[in-house]
Order: C-alpha cells, then sequence, then structure tokens
C-alpha cells in the first residue's frame, strides 16, 4: 500500500511538473511572426541580399529566412517546390533561362491576382519584360501579365586590372583588339599573371552564357529571331568568326586547364591579383575592393564588355526574378508579396546596391552618393547592348548542347567549325522536338 | 524442419510474412510503376498539375540514338569496371600487408580508412582543390620537382581516370578492410601446413588465400560495382560531366533530364535503364557466385 502511495505521489509531481512547464511556456511565449521563406542561390550578390533581409526583419519584425543553394540547383528546387502539393518557399528565384518554364506552367503567381493595383513605375528596369508573360506570344514580353520582379540586376560587366593597365599605357579596352594587345604587353612584363580567363567550365548557362556577347557582338545568333522564328543560324560566318575567337582566348590566354575555370575561379583569381582581365557578373563587384577578400583592392577598373572592331558591344543579362508560388495559402502569398515590393523599392535597391548588390531600378542607381560605386558606371554603360537568351521553356535542353559542345571547344576536343556544326544539327533537332520549328 | 510444421503452422509463416511483404510492394513496387508508367508518358506540368499522355515507346527509341546517353554508358561501364578492379585488388594487397604486421595493425586500418569516412562531396571539393590547374597542391609540388604542370580533370584524356584515382583513393580502405576479415578466417594451420610443403609467396596467394577469401572477395566487388553504378557526387562535383561529355554518366545525365530539362519521361526512361543494367549485373555476379559455392 505504501509503495503504491509512493507511486502514486510521483505520478501526481510529474503530472503537476509538466502542467507547470506547458503553462510556463504559454506565458512566456511572445507571438513569433511567420518568416518570409526564400530559396536563393549562391552568388557573389548573396550578402547584400542578407543584409537588406536584416533590414526588412528589423523595420517590420518579419524574419526572413534564407534557404541559398547553388546555382546549378536552385530552379530544380524551385520546380520540386511548386509541383508538389504545397511549396516549403514563400519566394522562388528563377533565373532568365527559367522563368519560361514558371509562368507558362502557371507555377507562380501573377502579382496583380494578389494586388489587384500593382503596378511598375518607370524606374523599374525590366530587362525586355523578362518578369511578365505573354499568354498570346507565349513569351516574356513587357505587354504581358506581371508574375515575378527582379531582385538583382546582374549583367556582364568587364572586369581589368587598371593599375597594369596604366603602367602599361593602356586605356580602357574598348575592342577585343584592344584586349588582345593588352595580353600581349602586359603578360610579357607579367609573367606570373593570367591575361585572360574564359569561364570554361560545363554548367546550367555557364560556358554558353559567357559565349553569347561574342556571338552577339561579332554579328551572329542562335536563332534566326526568336520568338518569331526558331531556325538556327550557327551555320554563319559570323558564328565562326565568334567561336573563333572565343577559342583562341581559350586555349592561347586563358590558365592552363581552363575547362574548370568557372564563375568562382575566374573571381577568385580576379581578386587575387592572378588575372589581368576578364568578363565577370557585376555582382562580383564587393569582392573587388574588399581588402580581407582581394589582393589588389582598389586596383580593378570596371567597363562594358568590349565589342569586334567591325562589330557592337553585345552584354548578356544574367537577371535574377523572384516569384511567389501558386501553392501556398493566401497569407503566405501576401507576406511574400509585401516582402517583395519592398525589396524592390528605391530606397532598398539603393541600400542593396551600397552592400555589392546591382539594383533594378534606374533611380536608385542616379541617388545621391552612388557615384562612389565604381561598377555601376560600367552598368549605365551597358543598358543599351543588353542581349539575352531566348526565354522559352525548353531552354535547358538547347542549353545542355551549348555548354557540352562549348566546352570540347575549349578543351580543344574539337574545333569551332566541327562544334558549330554539331550544335546545329541538335538544337534543330530539340526545337523541332518541341514544336517550335 | 520445413516438413516437420504443420499446415497451421506453414499458413501462420506466410500470413506473419505478408505486412513485410505489403510494406516492400509499396516502397518498392509502386515509385518503380509510376516511374515504368511515366517513362511511357509525355509528362508536362500544366498549370502547376502534372499531366501524363501515352506515348509507347517513343522514350526508349530516343535512347537508342541519344549520343550524349550513349557516350555516358560507356564512362559509366569503363568507370565501374576500373575503379572496382583497381580499388578491390589495392584493397586485397593492403589487407595482406597489415595482416602480414606485428605491430600497429589498428593504426594502419584506421588511417587508411579515414577516406572512406568523409563525405563524398567533402572529398570531391578536397580533391578538386588540390587538382586545381592554377593554384592546386599537384601542381605547385610538380613545379617545385622541375615538371610541368597537369590539368587531368581538363583534359579530356584523363578527366576520367583523375575521377577514378579519387575513387579509388576513397573505397580502397574500404576494400582493405572487408578482405582483412576475411583473412583473419583462415586458420594459421592452414597457412603454416602450406609452407610446410614448400608453397611459396605466388603459390600461397592464389592456390591459399584467395580460393579462401573467395566468398568475401565477391561480396566486396558486389557491393562496390552496385555502389559505382550509383555513383554521381564525385562527377559532379569535379568535372559537372566536362570537359565535353568526357566524364557524363548515366547518373548526373539522368539528373540534368530529369531535374533540369524537366524531361520527366524520357527521364524516367533513362532511370529504368539504368536500374535494369544494376539489377541485370546483380544477378549475373549472384549467378557467378553460387556456382562457384556449387562447385566448392
Amino acid at each position: 500500500m505504501k509503495r503504491i502511495l509512493h507511486i502514486g505521489m510521483i505520478v501526481l509531481i510529474m503530472i503537476i511538473g509538466t502542467m507547470a512547464l506547458f503553462a510556463s511556456g504559454t506565458d512566456e511565449a511572445e507571438p513569433t511572426a511567420e518568416p518570409v521563406i526564400i530559396c536563393i542561390n549562391e552568388s557573389p550578390w548573396l550578402p547584400a541580399f542578407r543584409e537588406l533581409s536584416k533590414a526588412y526583419e528589423e523595420q517590420t519584425g518579419i524574419p526572413v529566412d534564407i534557404r541559398a543553394f547553388p546555382f546549378k540547383t536552385m530552379s530544380e528546387r524551385g520546380l520540386s517546390a511548386t509541383t508538389s502539393k504545397e511549396s516549403e518557399f514563400d519566394l522562388i528565384t528563377m533565373n532568365e533561362s527559367m522563368c519560361a518554364k514558371f509562368y507558362a506552367d502557371g507555377l507562380v503567381t501573377p502579382l496583380r491576382e494578389i494586388d489587384p493595383n500593382f503596378t511598375m513605375d518607370s524606374a523599374f528596369l525590366t530587362y525586355d519584360g523578362l518578369n511578365c508573360w505573354d499568354e498570346e506570344k507565349q513569351y516574356p514580353s513587357v505587354t504581358g501579365e506581371p508574375y515575378s520582379l527582379p531582385v538583382n540586376g546582374n549583367i556582364q560587366i568587364f572586369y581589368y586590372r587598371k593599375d597594369l593597365y596604366d603602367k602599361a599605357g593602356l586605356s580602357a579596352p574598348e575592342t577585343w583588339d584592344d584586349v588582345k594587345a593588352a595580353c600581349r604587353i602586359i603578360s610579357e612584363r607579367n609573367p606570373g599573371i593570367y591575361p585572360y580567363a574564359v569561364r570554361g567550365q560545363k554548367g546550367h548557362m555557364a560556358l554558353g552564357w559567357d559565349f553569347y556577347p561574342y556571338l552577339r557582338g561579332f554579328g551572329g545568333d542562335i536563332f534566326k529571331d526568336a520568338p518569331r522564328d526558331f531556325t538556327v543560324v550557327l551555320d554563319t560566318p559570323e558564328a565562326l568568326e565568334a567561336l573563333t575567337f572565343y577559342a583562341d582566348l581559350a586555349l592561347n590566354y586563358s590558365p592552363p586547364g581552363v575547362s574548370t575555370v568557372g564563375q568562382s575561379e575566374q573571381i577568385a583569381l580576379l581578386a587575387g591579383g592572378q588575372l589581368l582581365q576578364t568578363i565577370v557578373v557585376a555582382g562580383a563587384n564587393a569582392q573587388m575592393d574588399d581588402p580581407k577578400k582581394s589582393a589588389v583592392p582598389g586596383q580593378i577598373a570596371y567597363t562594358v564588355v568590349p565589342r569586334p572592331a567591325n562589330g557592337v558591344h553585345a552584354v548578356h543579362t544574367g537577371v535574377l526574378s523572384m516569384g511567389i508560388p501558386h501553392n501556398i495559402d493566401d497569407a503566405r502569398k501576401r507576406r511574400a508579396y509585401e516582402f517583395l515590393t519592398w525589396f524592390t523599392s528605391q530606397e532598398s535597391q539603393q541600400f542593396f546596391a551600397e552592400n555589392g548588390g546591382v539594383p533594378v531600378r534606374s533611380d536608385a542607381m542616379d541617388s545621391k552618393g552612388m557615384d562612389s560605386l565604381r561598377f555601376l558606371d560600367a552598368i549605365k554603360m551597358s543598358q543599351d547592348a543588353l542581349v539575352a537568351y531566348p526565354r522559352i521553356p525548353c531552354w535547358p535542353r538547347i542549353d545542355e548542347v551549348i555548354e557540352s559542345r562549348l566546352s570540347e571547344v575549349v578543351s580543344g576536343i574539337t574545333t569551332p567549325k566541327e562544334a558549330l556544326a554539331i550544335m546545329q544539327d541538335e538544337i534543330t533537332a530539340i526545337v523541332k522536338d518541341e514544336g517550335l520549328l | 524442419m520445413n516438413n516437420q510444421l504443420s499446415q497451421g503452422d506453414r499458413a501462420f509463416k506466410y500470413v506473419s510474412l505478408l505486412p513485410l511483404l505489403v510494406l516492400l510492394l509499396v516502397l518498392a513496387m509502386l515509385p518503380l510503376a509510376g516511374l515504368a508508367k511515366m517513362s511511357l508518358s509525355d509528362v508536362r506540368i500544366v498549370s502547376g498539375r502534372q499531366t501524363m499522355s501515352f506515348v509507347g515507346l517513343k522514350n526508349y527509341r530516343e535512347v537508342l540514338h541519344d549520343p550524349v546517353f550513349l557516350q555516358s554508358f560507356r564512362n559509366t561501364l569503363v568507370y565501374v569496371f576500373f575503379s572496382v578492379v583497381i580499388e578491390v585488388s589495392l584493397g586485397l594487397f593492403l589487407s595482406l600487408k597489415i595482416n602480414s604486421l606485428k605491430k600497429m595493425t589498428i593504426f594502419y586500418r584506421t588511417v587508411l580508412l579515414i577516406p572512406f569516412l568523409i563525405p563524398p562531396v567533402v572529398n570531391g571539393t578536397m580533391w578538386k582543390l588540390i587538382l586545381n590547374p592554377q593554384f592546386g597542391l599537384l601542381n605547385k609540388g610538380l613545379t617545385a620537382l622541375g615538371l610541368p604542370p597537369q590539368s587531368i580533370l581538363s583534359d579530356e584524356r584523363f578527366a576520367l581516370a583523375g575521377i577514378m584515382i579519387v575513387t579509388v583513393w576513397q573505397w580502397v580502405g574500404y576494400n582493405m578492410l572487408i578482405l582483412y576479415a576475411g583473412l583473419q578466417t583462415i586458420p594459421d594451420s592452414i597457412i603454416e601446413a602450406a609452407q610446410i610443403d614448400g608453397c611459396g609467396r605466388t603459390g600461397m596467394l592464389f592456390k591459399i588465400i584467395i580460393p579462401l577469401i573467395m566468398p568475401i572477395l565477391f561480396i566486396a566487388l558486389v557491393f562496390r560495382m552496385i555502389h559505382a553504378f550509383k555513383g554521381f557526387d564525385l562527377f559532379y562535383v569535379l568535372t559537372g560531366g566536362g570537359p565535353g561529355n568526357a566524364t557524363e554518366i548515366i547518373n548526373t545525365y539522368t539528373q540534368k533530364v530529369f531535374m533540369t530539362q524537366q524531361r520527366m519521361g524520357y527521364g524516367s526512361a533513362l532511370s529504368l535503364i539504368t536500374i535494369f543494367v544494376i539489377l541485370v549485373l546483380f544477378f549475373v555476379l549472384q549467378y557467378v557466385v553460387n556456382r562457384r559455392s556449387d562447385a566448392s
């Protein structure tokens, strides 16, 4: 009997203790705001995004949960989330080639479905309607319905060592001939520095993305007149001239083993003071002047991507846009929308640029105090030269062909002529299979 | 024993197994059936929902004419064969050496096992840095010795071999451990008897040791072959399939088709072919092992 009483007492104490614990937990718990959960890529501009998100948390009390993935897998995560029953993310980041797929398949919510009064003011840079989907044309266009908002206006800019250019008595390169001349002159005097580095590593929108401004600059293109005519035109003399030039840069001026040089290696070589010049995304600028990250702070200058002597400047956009998944409830959609519109306001974008991000608004670039951000000049100079891959849902298939064949060229496995002939056939087969031709 | 069971007991035996059987069917066969259905369909996403339209064997016919798949398949076979043969041979050599030691066997076993304990992605990243042509440790060493720098992972002739080297480095300790355990089962008396009979080192290895540890050797081979067929992470981290398609294997290609290109019907066909190849390999090896067991 005594034993039963003891056990009863112990059980009673445990019950009271547990209740007290729960009760005190309830009293002390503060109401916590639901976070905005964002799927984004690891990138040179991610630190700036984090800084701005912190500012949002401080201003609104709403936590921002940033989930960063490698660029290659970011779109896959977004697709996986938006094709499941309920998306784990409130906002998904889409690269240029994937936007069309998200819009066409109805995976992101039209912004006017969340806020019927949503409009984009004239200061917004739309990058040829990247964020809008024209249902009739089945193509992103400024005439379409807004489905997302650009969050980082990344474009290619040309990075070069101004100190070495100055010592050699050279001015900022205007043409590719200027670039090659600098390669020869400066590398003779500085044998430890690589004169150039193409982005030779095969990936998703990596090597092909790097090559596209050369192709367009020399007067070539992939399609005759996308989205109206998807006839492949890689069999032209202009395309051959562009790829021959690119192969020369890869095989004769770039570091050995250039097919393992990706964007992060390009940035590391530049910041490490081992590379004279190359094309990289504007978002990498933050690392160049930071003495903690750069061996040559203040020595890197920026300009528009050079052009062929008889060609035009062509600058590939690498803009990332954020959309709100279709498969989340209205409260989550609203929360995501509030964050997105705040993030793209003039004030926020100015703060973003000050932290190394690339603003998506012209008024943020022209704001007072932005003169010190040297890379912005190169961005402004590039605005009339912006070009982009065709934004079609089947682009990843075509991208795979381009990446593989260009990788063979920069590795010296195939000649530019052979690679272009193969790409011509393979891409034609894909567009026919997709019903575009 | 079976004959001694009553009819009721026998029925109970099968009924007891039923829940497990149902669970296996649900967990293994249903996803496979889904994959098979998708492989015969054109799968598209419309308004956030997956739609399938039956296309018969179109995806399978396309596989046979896909040059990237054919190269991936060839690369996979080369990778599996050479990396497994080398790592098992090296594992056997090391296990024999350690087995012959009187002291510090635990130390050597532990050290050799370390690469196996490191996650493959970390291994890949580490080797990517070591083999980096611009600032990698390998080229620094070669340059210090007055030798020309190498670009293993960016040279189509050596890139696959480079990944095999990393694979062997990662798995040799595991093979060593398995085979070392096998060597421990050989009674000393057999070795001593062979020595008394004048058996030399080569004879001892091929006529005594290998036949005695053959079942374990086969287990190591089968396990590693199946595992190597499932290789992905090292390729993904080290080369991404390049240069060109020189290191593209079935798994990296299927991942691109399935996830990046979102061609789920075609990707399912590729997946099923991979599963089929692994199953065939497994049954062939199992058949060989059974025949050897029966013979012995």
